[in-house]
């Protein structure tokens, strides 16, 4: 099962991928659809940069842009080359002045392994846009989120299948004062990940982010750790919702989380794609559930030993990697 | 071998460059010199393109290409259009020797916001000639063109030509993703000259109008018996005639009933409600048990008689489905939280997540799923206790 597909809503808007062969007149609405801002490559193409140029220039020139209320790029303005660069959206700040909410990197694995694809400094795009309410990034590779404060953001995500340590410690230390929902696909080591407990410290403490009420560390090979992290966390107790889901969580993460603070606050706790035992899973179920927390425990995993020779002691891997 | 001009001066040094620019890559000796970069050079120097071929003998290159009248003029925006839409891997130029595609005019035309007949006017005025007996194009410009004569667009993209006739399928496609009516795109398809493999006619659009479980998007496997019915009973035509017309237009063919019964239109729809979206054939899985569940419970009927009707209406049940004699509600919610289908197995995880959502106790959900001939093979203790639905 593949977790990152091209999104279909945004924003709670139906995605629509631009076309320049659309006459303006049939376009929707510019407010009734996240605009999905994509350019496909054809294999042999004579001059597709020239062809890429056309489709920004006549998406800028065909929707009225002030009534965008969000964008979603994927290739080739992020891509496993770096993607273009991101000028072109920020010189459009004084026509974009109804953007809401934006998703950096659309790509499926056809098009860019999630490893590779290049996010770079994304502090200038939402110095841009002082309105942004929900930033989603995929990618990872040059991620650096040097963000001091934003006044409006409420949902940051990033997928990834190796998120820097230090771009996840820069979004654990940062001060996002409206962020209700944040959500971290910290990824693995091999692929430029390597997030530990002590680089989220900050957002495990609670601090910086006091409107925080879902929290996801998820898609982590750690996961075990980060659980225990949690299970005497002061953030937990502002969240509604908590998401461990997508990593290596077994047995013991769980043990952890049943003998750390109490749960029963969360409506809900998501541990999908999960290695735990029917005992464990029938356990925590009957913990939770009946005072009121939703436990999703769906996408069971199997450990499948790993291979000895290559220095594995267990075959548990996390949803998203390469 | 690429060779920098020994002239230094500065025009013919921009003649001899590629990019008209003075710089590298130069043109290459041993090929003829295209048409079109005589034209690109006559508009940037703002010089004849008489005077550019004379310009390019004078500098030694004797394999010029061009028609045999030049014209007078040309100017910048003539450019665009004489670049080779096919060229692959690099920028061509068009060969004013072949005859000109019909992509290659709808192409430059939907970039330039032109209409087809301006730019063949224009490409003939250049001194090249045209593909399709110099039949008339439409004079109005319009974006979508190209999409309307490129087949399966993409890495395996056929580009229709002059002659070709259109498949029914085509209009249906880049209608849809041109967003445009089929009725609309039939009829400019038949502007270019084309051929379809019907006449298009208006009240098509009454046919194909709410055809969409999803939009306007067609559906060519998966023609739903209730769009048939309905369009059949608004229009007053048979359910044969209905089907005919949409086979001629491009669907695939479908099965329908000779005597509908009243209440076809009920059970065929998604929401038990006699309108579109409808239900569409699944045949990998069949029809979901919950579907003939609210059915029954709509109609009044039971669901041994809604799965029988909806048989013959070309839906099928997979064979380990438990039907009950009758319906009880707390079943179709049950269902409503099962992403499992009768081939897959239901695990422990998917019992709890049906028990967390729906309040039941995992055995209590158990054992009903099993009833209904879900298959579990997980040795479990399924427990007795029951989530709360505090936080639904």
């Amino acid at each position: 099962m593949s977790y990152v597909h091209h999104v279909e809503r945004f924003y709670g808007l139906p995605t629509y991928t631009f076309s320049p062969q659309v006459n303006p007149e049939n376009l929707p609405d510019p407010g009734s659809v996240a605009w999905r801002i994509q350019c496909a490559e054809i294999p042999y193409e004579a001059d597709y940069m020239g062809r890429v140029d056309a489709y920004w220039a006549r998406f800028t020139e065909s929707v009225e842009l002030e009534k965008v209320r969000a964008l979603v790029f994927g290739h080739p303005w992020y891509d496993a080359d770096g993607g273009l660069p991101d000028e072109p959206l920020i010189g459009l700040r004084s026509r974009l002045t109804g953007l809401e909410a934006l998703f950096l990197g659309d790509l499926e694995s056809e098009e860019s392994m999630i490893s590779t694809i290049y996010l770079g400094n994304v502090a200038p795009v939402l110095e841009a846009f002082p309105g942004l309410r929900e930033l989603v990034l995929r990618g990872g590779e040059g991620l650096d989120f040097p963000v001091t404060g934003h006044g409006e953001l409420r949902v940051l995500r990033v997928e990834s299948g190796g998120l820097p340590p230090e771009a996840a410690a820069q979004i654990a230390a940062s001060d996002l004062p409206s962020l209700e929902r944040l959500e971290l696909w910290l990824g693995d080591e091999s692929y430029g990940g390597g997030t530990t407990v002590e680089h989220l410290a900050p957002l495990l403490a609670g601090a910086g982010k006091p409107a925080l009420r879902h929290l996801g560390l998820q898609n982590s090979p750690v996961q075990d750790e980060l659980a225990a992290a949690l299970a005497s966390a002061p953030v937990i107790s502002r969240l509604t919702s908590l998401s461990l889901a997508l990593g290596t969580l077994t047995d013991a993460g769980v043990e952890a989380l049943l003998h750390g603070q109490p749960l029963s606050h969360l409506r809900e706790l998501d541990l999908s794609h999960h290695f735990l035992s029917d005992a464990m899973m029938l356990r925590i179920w009957t913990e939770l559930e009946p005072q009121g927390v939703r436990v999703n425990l769906t996408a069971r995993q199997e450990d499948d030993g790993g291979n000895p020779e290559w220095g594995q002691e267990h075959g548990r891997y996390i949803a998203v990697a390469e | 071998m690429f060779q920098a001009p020994e002239s230094l001066d500065p025009d013919d040094r921009r003649i001899a460059s590629r990019e008209v620019n003075g710089r590298r890559p130069w043109l290459e000796p041993a090929e003829q010199v295209p048409y079109g970069h005589v034209l690109h050079a006559a508009a940037l120097l703002r010089w004849s393109p008489a005077a550019v071929v004379a310009r390019l003998t004078a500098m030694g290159r004797t394999d010029i290409q061009h028609p045999e009248a030049l014209p007078d003029t040309v100017a910048l925006d003539d450019i665009p259009l004489v670049r080779d839409s096919s060229a692959k891997c690099r920028p061509a130029w068009l060969d004013v020797g072949k005859p000109v595609s019909l992509r290659q005019i709808l192409e430059s035309a939907g970039l330039a916001d032109r209409g087809p007949a301006d730019v063949a006017r224009r490409l003939t005025a250049l001194g090249y000639r045209l593909g399709g007996d110099g039949r008339t194009l439409p004079e109005s410009p319009d974006r979508g063109d190209a999409t309307l004569i490129s087949v399966n667009p993409g890495p395996y993209v056929k580009w229709l030509d002059w002659d070709d006739e259109v498949p029914a399928s085509q209009v249906l496609s880049a209608a849809a993703h041109l967003r445009c009516s089929p009725h609309t795109a039939a009829t400019r398809l038949l502007a270019f000259g084309l051929r379809l493999p019907y006449t298009p006619d208006p009240g098509d659009e009454l046919l194909l109008r709410s055809s969409g479980e999803h939009g306007a998007r067609p559906l060519y496997g998966a023609q739903s018996i209730g769009h048939i019915l309905a369009v059949a009973q608004e229009l007053g035509r048979s359910p044969a005639d209905v089907a005919a017309r949409l086979t001629e237009l491009g669907w695939a063919q479908p099965v329908v009933p000779d005597h509908p019964e009243a209440d076809d239109l009920t059970i065929l729809s998604e929401e038990l409600d006699g309108r579109a979206p409808w239900l569409l054939k699944n045949t990998v899985v069949g029809l979901q048990m919950r579907h003939i569940l609210r059915a029954a419970l709509t109609t009044g009927r039971s669901p041994a008689d809604i799965a029988e009707r909806l048989a013959a209406l070309g839906h099928w049940l997979h064979e380990n489905a438990k039907l009950p004699e009758t319906v009880d509600e707390e079943d179709i919610r049950l269902l409503e939280t099962v992403d499992r289908s009768y081939l897959d197995n239901i695990h422990l995880e998917h019992v709890l997540r049906s028990a967390s959502l729906t309040g039941r106790s995992p055995a209590d959900v158990a054992a009903r799923l099993t009833a209904l001939g879900h298959r579990l093979p997980d040795e479990v203790d399924y427990p007795e206790v029951r989530a709360s639905l505090a936080t639904s």
